[in-house]
């Protein structure tokens, strides 16, 4: 009423109101220009009006009167506008905004890597040599044999292998090498008095000469003879060419008159000198290049003579707990090297000597100490350039490739060292090395020198197996996805847990949430209207059952019920879209009681009116008059009804996905959204993702409630806001 | 007056029965695998002694998912009756049991809220009324607006962000802190220890609740200052205070009444979504994992448990309104 009066006394006060509108004033004075001017387009305007003037009345239709009033009604325009942002927001927002809902954001980020993995050799390794006869048992046997010798303080222990039955000897070369050597002596020449050379069965008159012996003179000589002297051979000697060949049961032995060398027998390596020289040395030893030879007799059967003996020590192989480290990464270590060096090693005594050279592969190498550590050089010309370091420390990057330059293993050495002394688990070391790029591959500016950069490491002990290993992390730039980003000038909401940009959830989100708000407004409103106009029109039974179903439906607990079914898509592992349909059927289906209700009232009291008896009496048919007579005077409560449930359902979908039973990821809703981040700890962390959607669910719900509430009052002024 | 209760009370069990029907039939329809896999979990729970087959035939019967719809109907509301609620099977006891276990929390809760948001709401709701148009008024509607639609969980979430994590005054969640037992502890502190636990959780549902009765006030208050006896009252002189007091509250206490009657059965629902987010252990949280846990005997008990409430809550506020309007004739 006050509003009324307020409107007329307007009109007196201002008989000629004319363009010149004050536009800052008040929306209620704006109004009332407006209303003015559509009165004075049906008038002339110096004509004073009554306040009865029919022409006044006419002015203002009901619909425009109810726009008028809604508009005057400040909260509703803030609810207006409110929803006018966020469905721009939402729809047009979504579209024009350039990242997607489940586009995901990657950064590189300074993590912590393990870098790599260093360890004290404390197992021996095996290098075999080429010419190693040993058999597998005995170079298994190394390690214990080794623990044996260190446990003993043995520098020597002679082993036998079992599969050939040699003799050898384990020697400790240095604590870090030990070597397999040969320990036999063998026959490299023979100097024979008498030596069997063939066979010559009498009976059958057949001869046979050794091949060594084989000479056809000598084969017809002897053949002629005793073939003539049939079976009386036996005790008849031949003596041909110097040498005596006398038969012994089928043997045919042939005794020189001097030692003889057999020259078959000679081993590779044995010269006529030192045979020469044998002879004067016979049942004694005699050195020859610093090799002790040996004549010794010997008599087996017929045979009878001297055998030139040379101990064999060939190292069958080496085992040691040095690791090879590569200077130039590109090359690889070629095997002999590894055994020349080991040999080479084995040989040098730092004591002595600062360095020491030897030859592998046509190659001149020196070795030098270097700490814990030597270093071998090849001398190519007159340069000398590192070529390996060998140490007991094996440093790998955590891969398990061996990229590691020296200079860096070297620093790590010292720090493990460090380390393992102070019995620390902990360490760092800072090393100045070649600068890496995120793949861990080593950076070269444009000439291609290498970039080097001081590296800062976290060491650590760790166990593994029965032994230590020691870890080396450092800081890399890793490509990651960029999750819980905090909100900065790309992505103002930030990133969520999936590296996803939070306002494109939202925007995306609020198109589902305020989708599914109206489908499920919309089908409470059919269901409604329908079975509430039924109820209303026919009353009688019909509205009797109908009520007493909305009785029903009112006494089922709707979110109970949601939950229920939402635990159970879980369980199947619905698919997302089938179960948004889903949550939109049951909510509409649970929901249309309320409307049902609203409209029945509705139209029991309109179907007393007098225009409905006008209807009845001018014949309409039953259909005609609710579509035409009911439904429209219905229309503005389901309005009201329809904005206000629409807040409903969004707050009842975002709860329901919030509890994860609702939308499930990767599709967006804003109740999904702040699942994401529902744990206590991200929940405190994460503000900067949930409370923003939070206050946006609010804002929707309270944008059309005002808008709600503005209707109500705009469509009905009696019940004053 | 008894007729009308009487009447009243008929057509409620009539309705409980439909509406009992109606959450039988949705358990009924749930999947067949739903079952199944129940009954393997089942199966597998330490302790357990039957096969797998057993329960499955079991628990079948049980619930007469064996027989038809109707048939079962029948079984199920025959155990209902005879008060054989069964075993839960999220938490292996008797479906009773667990629910005086937690019933009384939620009471307690429930009436916690109530009486607070009745202390708050009506004399706001009420002021907003009287001094219509004000900015009293604007505050009001705006809050109980933004209370209406400030969603539960996010309310429970700043409430917890505040309280808990930044300030430290409350709990975050649970009934108790583990470390106090009731009877050893000083009651003063286990009390306090209540207290800090109870309170947020009665804070979120006041917040969320407190915008609706604010409004009905609002809006019944002013319906009865607008009525021609307030002004008649005033016209003949009768101070403010009494017009207010006397004869408007009087009137609007009507309406109010009759609402509040009708939620007294409410107070023993608990409230779902607040109890699970603050973990007190009332029947709403007890039957939100029991809903999440397909734990159909406690389910089934609590639908129809929240099913009886809102009957008797309808009854109530039906007698409620007889017995506060004389005006009301009931024949």
């Amino acid at each position: 009423m006050s509003t009324k009066i307020r409107f007329d006394k307007d009109i007196d006060n201002k008989p000629a109101v004319s363009a010149d509108v004050d536009h800052g004033a008040v929306n209620t004075e704006k109004e009332d220009n407006i209303n003015l001017g559509l009165v004075q387009q049906g008038s002339d305007v110096s004509e004073e009006m009554k306040l009865d003037d029919a022409r006044r009345v006419k002015a203002v239709s009901p619909g425009l009167l109810v726009v008028k009033r809604f508009f005057r009604n400040k909260l509703a325009m803030v609810g207006l506008g409110v929803l006018v942002v966020l469905f721009l927001f939402c729809f047009l927002g979504a579209a024009i905004y350039p990242y997607s809902q489940s586009q995901t954001f990657t950064t590189y980020k300074t993590i912590q890597v393990d870098y790599a993995f260093g360890k004290i050799n404390e197992d021996y390794v095996k290098y075999v040599t080429p010419q190693s006869q040993a058999g597998r048992t005995l170079q298994n046997m190394m390690n214990s044999y080794i623990a044996t010798m260190k446990a003993e303080g043995l520098s020597e222990m002679a082993v036998t292998d079992t599969s050939s039955g040699l003799q050898y000897k384990v020697v400790r070369l240095k604590d870090e090498i030990y070597s397999l050597a040969l320990d036999d002596t063998v026959h490299v020449a023979t100097l024979a008095q008498s030596a069997a050379v063939g066979t010559y069965t009498a009976n059958k008159m057949e001869l046979n000469l050794y091949l060594n012996s084989a000479d056809s003179a000598l084969s017809d000589a002897l053949t002629a003879d005793w073939n003539a002297k049939g079976k009386k051979v036996a005790s008849v000697s031949v003596a041909y060419g110097g040498n005596t060949y006398t038969l012994r049961s089928n043997k045919i032995v042939c005794t020189y008159p001097e030692l003889t060398e057999i020259a078959a027998a000679r081993q590779e390596g044995v010269t006529d000198a030192m045979v020469a020289e044998a002879r004067t040395h016979l049942g004694d030893e005699f050195a020859v290049d610093g090799v002790t030879y040996r004549v010794s007799a010997y008599t087996e059967g017929v045979e009878k003579g001297y055998y030139l003996d040379v101990p064999r020590n060939d190292v069958a192989l080496y085992s040691t707990t040095l690791s090879f480290d590569r200077y130039d990464l590109s090359k690889e270590v070629p095997t002999a090297f590894r055994l020349d060096a080991l040999a080479a090693l084995g040989g040098f005594d730092e004591a002595d000597d600062a360095t020491h050279a030897f030859v592998s592969e046509g190659v001149n190498y020196t070795i030098r100490p270097d700490g814990d550590a030597y270093i071998v050089a090849a001398k190519t010309g007159a340069e000398t350039v590192d070529y390996m370091s060998l140490s007991a420390y094996s440093i790998r990057r955590y891969t398990g490739e061996d990229t590691i330059s020296v200079a860096t293993k070297r620093a790590f050495r010292v720090e493990m060292d460090a380390m393992s002394d102070a019995g620390k688990t902990e360490g760092n070391v800072t090393v100045r090395m070649e600068s890496l790029d995120e793949d861990g591959n080593y950076i070269y500016d444009e000439n291609g020198v290498l970039q080097f950069d001081d590296e800062e490491f976290y060491v650590k002990t760790e166990q593994k197996g029965f032994g230590q290993q020691f870890v080396f992390r450092n800081k890399q730039a890793k490509l990651v996805a960029d999750i819980y980003a905090k909100p900065s000038k790309n992505h103002i909401l930030g990133l969520d847990s999936n590296a996803m940009d939070v306002l494109a959830r939202i925007m995306y989100g609020g198109r589902i949430s305020l989708m599914i708000g109206f489908i499920v407004v919309f089908i409470e409103i059919i269901l409604g209207s329908i079975m509430g106009g039924i109820s209303g029109y026919f009353g009688g039974i019909i509205d009797n059952i109908i009520m007493r179903i909305v009785d029903i439906f009112y006494c089922i607990p709707t979110m109970p019920i949601l939950i229920i079914l939402g635990a159970m898509f879980n369980t199947l592992k619905l698919d997302n879209m089938l179960r948004v349909v889903y949550m939109m059927m049951v909510l509409g289906f649970l929901g249309w009681p309320g409307i049902a209700r609203l409209v029945r009232g509705q139209i029991l009291s309109l179907r007393e009116q007098d225009y409905m008896i006008a209807a009845e009496a001018s014949g309409l048919t039953a259909k005609r008059k609710i579509a035409k007579h009911l439904i429209p005077n219905v229309i503005p409560q389901l309005i009201v009804q329809a904005t206000m449930g629409l807040g409903g359902v969004i707050l009842t979908e975002s709860t329901l996905s919030f509890l994860g039973l609702g939308v499930k990821f990767p599709m967006a809703t804003w109740g999904q959204i702040i699942n994401s981040v529902s744990s206590i700890n991200d929940m405190q962390t994460y503000t900067y993702i949930w409370i923003p959607v939070g206050a946006l669910i609010c804002l929707a719900v309270i944008a059309f409630n005002f808008v709600g509430d503005g209707l109500r009052d705009a469509f009905d002024p009696k019940m004053s806001r | 007056m008894a007729k009308f209760i009487l009447k009243r009370i008929l057509i409620s069990v009539i309705i409980l029965l439909f509406v009992m029907f109606c959450i039988y039939a949705l358990m009924y329809s749930l999947p067949h695998s739903f079952v199944e896999s129940k009954a393997r979990d089942l199966a597998m729970k330490p302790g357990n002694i039957k096969t797998f087959a057993e329960l499955l035939t079991e628990m079948k019967s049980r619930y007469g998912l064996d027989r038809g719809l109707f048939g079962g109907y029948l079984i199920y509301l025959r155990n209902f009756f005879t008060g054989n609620f069964g075993d839960s099977w999220y938490y292996t006891i008797p479906v009773t049991q667990e629910f005086h276990k937690t019933v009384w929390n939620s009471f307690l809760l429930g009436v916690i809220s109530f009486i607070a948001e009745l202390l708050i709401a009506i004399p706001l709701g009420v002021l907003a009324a009287r001094k219509q148009y004000s900015k009293t008024d604007y505050a009001v509607t705006v809050v109980s607006l933004i209370g209406i639609s400030l969603p539960t969980f996010f309310t429970a979430a700043l409430l917890k962000l505040i309280f808990s994590m930044k300030l430290g005054w409350f709990e975050l969640g649970g009934m108790h802190n583990a470390r106090l037992v009731e009877g050893v502890t000083p009651a003063f502190t286990y009390f306090m220890d209540s207290v800090a636990h109870f309170f947020l959780p009665a804070l979120t549902l006041i917040i969320v609740s407190i915008g609706g009765l604010m409004r009905y006030t609002r809006t019944n208050m002013l319906e009865v200052l607008n009525a021609d006896y307030i002004r008649t009252a005033r016209a003949k002189g009768v101070s403010e205070r009494k017009v207010i007091y006397k004869h408007a509250f009087r009137n609007t206490m009507i309406p109010l009444v009759t609402m509040l009657g009708g939620s007294l059965p409410g107070l023993f629902s608990g409230a779902l979504i607040t109890e699970t987010l603050f973990s007190i252990e009332g029947i709403g949280f007890a039957s939100y994992n029991a809903m999440v846990n397909g734990d159909i005997p406690f389910t089934m008990f609590y639908l129809t448990f929240m099913a009886i409430l809102t009957l008797l809550g309808n009854l109530m506020s039906d007698i409620c309104y007889a017995l506060v309007d004389p005006r009301v004739r009931l024949e």
